[in-house]
């Protein structure tokens, strides 16, 4: 008889649990399974999926455990399913994959490979987090997985003002019947194939969502729920998740801020990937908020196949790297000094103040700081710019302040800009961006959060200026997509204005830990290039606009 | 004199070239191998945790055609912790610059005990 180190069983409540477990046996198993906490002994629960049979089974083949047959014949079948799978998810990612004929197509329209290739896993897989570039296609492949009749009928949720640009996407391409949600409170739906709803109807039509009617989801721009279960909006999503057979998320930047926001997304789309929350905490992080090593938590989502990426590189289209330029402008010291004495009493409630004040305070420093800095260096700004206005540059100045926006009016009021920022009706920003677009103006005055979904400024422009800083690095990425897309045929300049006072430079350095963060587990194991920073254009821009300036004087 | 401005432009070349680079910010280790190869890909000479004496190893010594520099790597840490260190490297005879790559917003005179710094901001390298 072989010698045994221990029980493995099928629980009634259908967990494997190992018990019995010789000591140095239990710290091998605990340094293999790093989701088990440390203390724990006796005996330990893993769920009965394929992924934990596969990993059961190599572990029994090093310390056999004592097992009934029929236990042991379903976790040989687990591991056998295991691997077919493994297989077959392999089988379509490979570059010569012959994808099966599709119905439902409009005449003259076609997928690309790669596009086949994710609509092929989702079907197989049935829960998949698309990762792909900007500009890839999400949404035609999404349509595609629609064009299966088990998926449907298919509910897509999406941002709100995206919900009539993808109506308008799935009925160009396919022959699918589409029909838009109005409202938050439930009626009797329409027959269609696919529902669109916005993220901000959820909650209202949650109580419909229980009764398997819908076969599919797609989360569209899946960051929407990086907070979680926790908000109401959020805990209808999870309903909705849990009643299908198919989850597809759709984002090319599905980490916002922090690594650990992963743990969240997974929630709708493959909730026993990473464990339960405090399992993903013990296993993957440093605190409830970094990911101790990026990388390593990308590769397992790929290995997984539960997280498909591929850059413009990889499937061959790529425009002219970005060129990025970091320059410091000089900020106005009595702007700051003015705002002094009021941080200290809040600097002082951040750290002496009770649990609430501290929270309470450390905001309102954030936002009296940011506010400040932007203030202070807003005539910099200015200035800076007017050397690429006074050459005749379009340019796109983003900021964030009503009060920054204000000094940057009156210092350059004689290029007549254009303003798209939260401010503006939605006439008067689609008239904005016709005057820019058309060539009325050279500045297009932006906040840093109203451009998403913003298409055709790239045809007229390939410069931007951040004037302020965001606190999250994905939104600056956004921003840039409005002219890093299709149809530009510019290399593109990105200027980042940021000042040595104020909260610049501790912002910039939040922002490279947010950035490196999401970099490790989006593309895991990637060589970073150098960046692409070449001043001469600008320099040369500085030195004729000096020149004019002196000629006027003189 | 033309020896240290010849000095400083080279230490401006390196800080210019440091930050283009994406470098990890979450673990200091990774950094430094990141750091590492980094340097050998630039074809750069140096020495990893050069002792200059017992307590003072920094990370990076580099040679130069006209002396050596410290590369110091920091992710979060005490400012005056790391401005103390680097006035400890500076004390060395055989120290001629100081470059600080970090991840803390701080900033830096010009010299430390006669010795010309460079500051490179990690963040600033993923803007």
């Amino acid at each position: 008889m072989r010698k045994t180190y221990g029980k493995l069983q099928l629980t009634p409540s259908g967990q494997w649990e190992l018990s019995n477990i010789m000591p140095h046996v239990a710290i091998r198993l605990k340094q293999l399974f790093p989701r088990i906490p440390k203390w724990k002994s006796g005996c330990f629960l893993f769920p009965n999926d394929l992924n934990h049979c596969a990993d059961l089974s190599w572990f029994l083949s090093r310390y056999p455990m004592e097992i009934s047959e029929e236990d042991q014949a379903k976790l040989e079948y687990g591991r056998q399913q295991f691997e077919r799978r493994q297989e077959l998810y392999e089988e379509i990612l490979k570059p010569g994959y012959k994808p099966p004929q599709r119905i439902g197509l409009r005449e003259g329209k076609a997928f690309r490979l790669y596009q086949e290739q994710a609509i092929d896993l989702t079907l197989a897989r049935e829960k998949l987090l698309l990762g792909d570039d900007v500009g890839l296609g999400k949404t035609i492949t999404a349509a595609g997985v629609m064009l299966d009749p088990r998926a449907l009928p298919a509910a897509v949720v999406v941002q709100t003002h995206l919900q009539q640009q993808w109506k308008e996407m799935i009925e160009a391409f396919t022959t699918l019947r589409v029909h838009k949600i109005k409202g938050t409170r439930p009626y009797k739906l329409p027959e269609a194939d696919v529902y669109l709803f916005k993220y901000s109807q959820l909650l209202g039509w949650v109580d419909t969502f229980g009764d398997g009617y819908y076969k599919a989801v797609i989360f569209d721009e899946i960051q929407e729920l990086r907070t979680g279960t926790k908000s109401g909006k959020g805990a209808a999503a999870r309903k909705l998740s849990e009643a299908v057979v198919y989850r597809l998320g759709l984002s090319a930047t599905p980490i916002y801020n922090y690594g650990a926001e992963i743990w969240n997304i997974m929630q709708f789309i493959d909730d026993g990937i990473l464990g339960t929350y405090e399992e993903f905490i013990r296993e993957w992080c440093v605190d409830d908020k970094r990911v101790q090593d990026p990388d390593s938590l990308g590769s397992y989502l790929r290995e997984q196949n539960v997280f498909l990426r591929r850059t413009k590189k990889d499937v061959g289209q790529q425009l002219p790297q970005i060129n990025t330029i970091i320059e410091h402008v000089p900020s106005d010291a009595a702007t700051l000094k003015s705002v002094e004495e009021l941080a200290r009493t809040l600097a002082i409630k951040t750290t002496y103040g009770t649990f609430t004040e501290r929270g309470r305070a450390g905001r309102e420093l954030d936002l009296l700081l940011r506010h400040a800095t932007g203030v202070a260096k807003a005539y910099g700004v200015a200035q800076y710019a007017k050397i690429f206005l006074e050459a005749g540059v379009p340019i796109i100045l983003a900021g964030w302040h009503r009060d920054v926006y204000d000094i940057w009016l009156q210092e350059l009021a004689a290029y007549s800009p254009v303003m798209y920022t939260g401010s503006e009706s939605e006439r008067e920003k689609l008239e904005a961006v016709r005057r820019f677009v058309q060539g009325d103006t050279d500045l297009f005055i932006m906040s840093l959060r109203s451009g998403a979904g913003l298409d055709g400024l790239q045809h007229r422009c390939s410069t931007i200026l951040i004037g302020e800083l965001d606190w999250s690095p994905k939104v600056h990425e956004q921003l840039i997509g409005r002219l890093d897309r299709e149809g530009q045929e510019e290399q593109i300049t990105v200027v980042y204005l940021i000042t040595n006072e104020g909260s610049d430079p501790p912002m910039v350095e939040l922002l490279g830990l947010k950035s490196s963060q999401a970099s490790g587990i989006t593309d895991p194991g990637q060589q970073l290039e150098a960046k692409y920073s070449d001043k001469t254009r600008i320099q040369m821009l500085a030195e004729k606009y000096l020149s004019k300036k002196e000629h006027q004087t003189a | 004199m033309e020896t240290a401005s010849s000095l400083y432009s080279e230490m401006m070349k390196l800080a210019d070239l440091l930050q283009r680079q994406r470098f990890n910010m979450v673990q200091e280790k990774l950094t430094q191998l990141e750091v590492e190869r980094f340097l050998h890909q630039h074809a750069i000479q140096f020495d990893r945790e050069h002792r200059l004496s017992a307590n003072d190893i920094p990370d990076f010594l580099i040679y130069t055609k006209f002396g050596e520099i410290v590369l110091e790597v920091k992710l979060h840490f005490p400012r005056r912790a790391i401005y103390r260190q680097l006035e400890r490297y500076a004390a060395h005879d055989s120290v001629h610059g100081l470059i600080l790559l970090t991840g803390t917003s701080m900033g830096l005179p010009q010299t430390i005990k006669g010795k010309p710094t460079l500051l490179v901001s990690l963040g600033a390298g993923w803007l």
